[in-house]
């Protein structure tokens, strides 16, 4: 008797327990990589304020300079305003109901509104950005300024915009230092991420050359030959102060800062032929970190700066070599091609960028601090030289040289959105991207 | 008549200790058999997890793909359908209830459990003498030699969730240089509902990266709807998750 009571607990449980099975397995799909790497952004044109009087075209220039600021980031895939299924003037008011399904049809993620308003020479300019699929505001600014400082407004909204929606903004708040020559002579120039404000920073009628940006971002070291020997210059940008750091006989090459600007890497050929040297910059000490009778230059810090990159000789060819802080444990990075030089760590990893000669003309390469991961990022038109990375490390920037034109460029870390920052035919080279400025 | 007897026992009537305990300790068998046991049978998992990870990256390639995934689960599906059924779905019940670790856990386990389902068919087809077949050893191979018949539901299923990768796929937008340059992975579970209508949206994992994750919520949401059930599937709505990762991405 007991037994069959068992069998039927058991028959009903398995019942159960079937029943229950009916729903399909859970089934997981892998996705490894999105289809678009730009995030589908609609900007509408900024409405002015009912009772403002302002000109016609202003709606417009707003919208399509946030447009282009953004665009230079070539993290947005900026949509067509002919895409848009709501009226412009309808649905720029930024007070109005948002038909959030009016966006996301189109294919847009975020959306951007703002309005303006423009009395005398003041102009007022607010902003809001709005997730469409969650249908959230996620940031909104209002900024007031001169009618003649509408783009640094612009650029600020701009700002603002990126870090919402990636994290970090600070691109827009950076310069790019580079060489300019002019005849027999070179000077150093800035110019903003988005090319505006060409700035002279030296005139010494004399060849100058190699500008690296001090951790604070308030002066550049420089290499001039104001004096005839190619000494080793500070120059502070807010009143031209300028110092002369190092001036021993023969070559004095800034390398690269601290993180505390308090000391500095350099390249000397006091004791013959080109050394690295350490050296603090107040007071003074020296030490040199290679002991080598090649030529040993173009030292960089990791980021963390326990390590040091830097170019050598001392297998023959030009190649990158890796080392600590205190010049011991030296490891040759790179072995592929004959010719590579101007390493530049990423601030933010472990990845090295280089100008690397292959089939007769530099290109931008990098490769990981282990040496895995080598790829060329540029494209092979023209000549590139001198990497230098953005302090968010999401960018380069380089020298080209093409059809007889040589240009300041930067694209994206991954070699994608080539863009040109300036463009002169006697040479424009040796760039450095400054860190966030204030 | 069950439930009669059932009843009387609930009620009190005739109640004694020793027929609950008899009861509890037969449920208890029961549960702990299927727990012990259910791990030497292939799991679901096997047919569906691995299975679209692999065939749904090319989709121009899922007639090819589509039969590794047959080709693996034939022997789980075809020699008894009915037990198969009961087996099958028994783990499905323990990794929904636990909603973090399965997967990770899942992960590591699917390579073993592959090879040792692969080492099974090797020997069945050895003792079979099946020439054709015991050459193939990886997944590839054995699907490339695999013959066409295979199971309809298999090719069924496998266009039905190659559709919903491709427009989740299709939706996912996010800029590489935002990423740090480790791996991440983001899981979130849906429930696809028979109109196609996406629901029960959660996150059973996270990147730890907000970009990426929100990005990957993204990516579901704007895909809703999306294609509807097919009509063999009886259930009203199926769950699935979908893993996102920046491995080839970075």
């Amino acid at each position: 008797m007991r037994s069959v009571k068992i069998f039927i607990y058991m028959a009903v449980i398995f019942f159960f327990l079937c029943q229950g099975m009916e729903a399909f397995g859970k089934v997981y799909l892998d996705i490894d990589s999105p289809a678009f790497q730009k995030y589908p952004i609609a900007i509408t044109d900024f409405q002015k304020f009912s009772s403002a009087q302002t000109k016609e075209d202003l709606p417009v220039w707003l919208s399509d300079t946030l447009a282009q600021h953004l665009n230079m980031t070539g993290f947005f895939n900026i949509i067509n305003k002919k895409a848009f299924l709501q009226d412009q003037g309808r649905a720029t008011s930024p007070e109005g109901e948002i038909n959030f399904a009016d966006w996301t049809v189109i294919g847009a993620e975020y959306l951007v509104k703002g309005v303006y308003n423009q009395t005398g020479k003041t102009l007022v300019v607010e902003y809001r950005l709005f997730d469409v699929v969650k249908g959230e505001l996620l940031s909104e600014k209002k900024y007031s300024g001169r009618m003649d400082d509408r783009k640094e407004i612009i650029r600020k909204i701009a700002q603002e915009i990126l870090l919402a929606l990636t994290g970090d903004g600070s691109v827009f708040n950076t310069k790019i230092a580079f060489v300019l020559k002019k005849n027999q002579s070179s000077d150093i120039y800035t110019i903003n991420f988005d090319g505006s404000e060409l700035t002279q920073i030296t005139n010494f009628g004399s060849t100058t050359l190699s500008p690296r940006w001090s951790p604070d971002g308030q002066s550049i070291a420089f290499m001039s030959h104001r004096d005839g020997n190619p000494d080793l210059y500070v120059r502070r940008l807010k009143d031209y102060a300028t110092s002369k750091i190092s001036a021993f006989k023969g070559l004095n090459l800034p390398g690269a800062w601290s993180a505390d600007g308090k000391k500095m890497l350099m390249t000397l050929s006091k004791d013959g032929n080109e050394e690295i040297y350490l050296k603090d910059i107040g007071g003074g000490s020296l030490r040199r970190l290679t002991h080598e009778f090649s030529i040993d230059v173009s030292p960089a810090w990791s980021p963390d700066g326990r390590k040091i990159a830097f170019v050598s000789n001392r297998s023959g060819t030009p190649q990158i070599y890796l080392m600590d802080h205190e010049g011991n444990g030296v490891k040759r990075l790179t072995y592929e091609g004959n010719y590579n030089t101007s390493p530049a760590w990423s601030p933010k990893n472990n990845r090295i960028v280089y100008e690397g000669r292959k089939d007769g003309r530099f290109q931008i390469f990098s490769i990981d601090e282990d040496g895995s991961h080598s790829m060329q990022l540029s494209p092979a038109e023209g000549q590139k030289e001198s990497p230098s990375w953005s302090p968010d490390g999401r960018y380069l920037v380089f020298s080209q040289k093409i059809a007889g034109k040589s240009r300041i460029c930067v694209m994206n870390a991954n070699g994608s959105n080539v863009r040109v920052v300036y463009e002169n035919v006697p040479g424009c080279i040796s760039p450095s991207w400054s860190p966030r400025l204030k | 008549m069950i439930s009669s007897r059932l009843n009387r026992v609930r009620d009190g009537n005739g109640f004694s200790l020793n027929k609950m305990v008899c009861l509890s300790l037969f449920i208890h068998i029961v549960a702990l058999s299927l727990i012990i046991f259910s791990p030497t049978v292939p799991s679901p998992k096997w047919t569906f997890g691995p299975v679209y990870s692999v065939q749904l990256v090319n989709l121009k390639d899922t007639s090819f793909r589509g039969n590794t995934v047959s080709s693996l689960s034939k022997e789980i599906l075809t020699p008894s359908p009915a037990t198969g059924a009961i087996v099958l779905k028994r783990p499905v019940e323990t990794i929904s209830s636990v909603p973090i670790r399965p997967v990770d856990v899942q992960k590591k386990q699917n390579p073993q459990r592959e090879k040792a389902v692969e080492a099974v068919r090797k020997k069945v087809q050895l003792s079979a003498k099946t020439p054709n077949r015991t050459a193939s050893v990886g997944t590839e191979s054995s699907a490339a030699s695999a013959p066409l018949s295979n199971t309809e539901i298999n090719q069924k299923m496998a266009s039905y969730y190659a559709a919903i990768w491709s427009k989740i796929k299709g939706q996912w937008s996010l800029p590489r240089d935002i990423l740090s340059k480790e791996n991440i992975e983001t899981v979130i579970q849906a429930r696809i509902l028979r109109n196609g209508a996406i629901s029960d949206i959660i996150f059973e994992k996270r990147s730890g990266n907000r970009y990426f994750d929100d990005s990957a919520m993204k990516a579901i949401k704007k895909a809703s709807p999306l294609p509807p059930l097919p009509e063999w599937i009886r259930d009203n709505s199926i769950e699935i998750g979908i893993r996102f990762h920046s491995s080839e991405f970075r």
